[in-house]
């Protein structure tokens, strides 16, 4: 049952990559937001005018470039994300 | 006849060991790769050896070049014979002897020399041929001394790897380019291997992330261990933000001598993050690269 629950908490989380450059490197961000601020975060990240990430959710994973094959496939599996990737793969 | 064909990017190495050759230099390579045609066809099709392979024995010869080619083809049976033994292949005796140049005959003569103690090490399963290789990489004309180190060390490698802490794979690549140097690494190693079982113990890092931040750390590897022991409170700190492959990744680059530098810096540099204050500054370009399924279409979530 609590399997299940989890489940469909995943199922509806609102999960974001977000890349940025900081500090000259180039870093990745998985956040999990909140819904609430959906719609803030969005407006946030087009804007470019700095923003606070805990503001919106909560930091999952982060790191350079971009997520690891490992990452990516658990991220695929709990979010669904990257299904374009492995298509490509 | 083997064609000998040397690409800019060979002869550019031959000339110099990260600096651009002068157009003389250069002009002066192609004359003496020229010069010296007959006797590299023959070496390539004896050994098996590539321009490549050649060009990486032959890395930053520069004038020297001449001498390094008499060596090489003067030794071509010995290397062949070392090749049909199966003990080595060219990709490993050319890592071996990457840029000995003008000693290129003291490292073949080590090689030659020493081949069946190098043969048993293989044989009795420690380390493989590739493994050996890595941690001789670059020995060149100290080939003998860093050959001579392992032969007397490898009861104590033997014994790091039995008892669990590392495998061949990191250890080979914590040596990786001693050379010459190898027998104070080893020592290093085998003093501080409690050191380093308690810090992998303590579950935050394992051996291949320690292996991958001390890579490459040979005769320094000591130093880059006393490095990471003094600031194991900052790098469980970083590891609270990320995954402590990522930490080890960005610390590879770094030399041993650096390590602990690198570490403090980095610390520095994402205080604020692990403090829970990730800041997207303004101008720092950010975009959303992937969503989860739900993100994509939040309006059908809300519909049900």
């Amino acid at each position: 049952m609590k399997i299940f629950a989890e489940q469909i908490t995943r199922e509806k989380a609102l999960v974001y990559d977000l890349r940025a450059v900081l500090n000259d490197e180039q870093r990745y961000f998985i956040v999990k937001v909140s819904p609430a601020k959906r719609v803030a975060f969005l407006q946030a990240v087009e804007k470019d005018a700095g923003f606070r990430l805990e503001d919106y959710g909560d930091i999952l994973y982060r790191g350079w470039d971009e997520p690891d094959a490992d990452l990516k496939a658990l991220l695929r599996e709990q979010y669904g994300m990257y299904a374009d990737q492995q298509a490509n793969a | 006849m083997v064609a000998v064909v040397f690409d800019d990017k060979s002869i550019s190495s031959i000339g110099g060991r990260g600096k651009k050759s002068s157009p003389a230099l250069l002009q002066f390579i192609r004359d003496t790769l020229a010069e010296h045609e007959a006797g590299i066809s023959a070496l390539m099709e004896a050994t098996g050896f590539t321009t490549k392979s050649l060009s990486s024995m032959l890395n930053g010869a520069g004038k020297d070049l001449g001498a390094g080619i008499t060596a090489l083809v003067e030794h071509k049976a010995a290397l062949k014979q070392i090749i049909d033994e199966g003990t080595f292949d060219a990709k490993s005796l050319s890592s071996m002897i990457h840029g000995a140049v003008k000693d290129l005959a003291t490292g073949i003569t080590a090689l030659v020399d020493n081949k069946d103690a190098l043969k048993q090490i293989i044989d009795e399963g420690t380390f493989d041929a590739k493994s050996l290789s890595s941690m001789l990489a670059g020995a060149g004309k100290d080939l003998g001394s860093g050959i001579t180190a392992l032969v007397e060390h490898k009861a104590a490698l033997k014994q790091i790897i039995d008892e669990g802490t590392f495998d061949a794979k990191s250890l080979s690549s914590m040596l990786n380019g001693a050379g010459k140097d190898l027998g104070a690494g080893i020592t290093a190693l085998v003093e501080h291997k409690a050191a380093l079982k308690q810090i992998i113990d303590e579950g935050t890092f394992d051996a291949k992330n320690l292996s991958s931040m001390l890579h490459g750390a040979g005769k320094d590897l000591a130093t880059g261990i006393t490095a990471i022991q003094e600031r194991m409170p900052k790098l469980k700190a970083l590891a609270t933000i990320f995954k402590p492959s990522a930490i080890a990744t960005q610390l590879n680059i770094r030399k041993a001598k650096q390590l602990g530098s690198a570490i403090d810096q980095m610390f520095d540099t994402f205080q604020k993050e692990i403090n829970g204050e990730t800041q997207i500054p303004a101008g720092s370009k950010p975009m959303i690269a992937f969503k989860s399924t739900a993100a994509v279409a939040p309006e059908q979530q809300v519909g049900g």
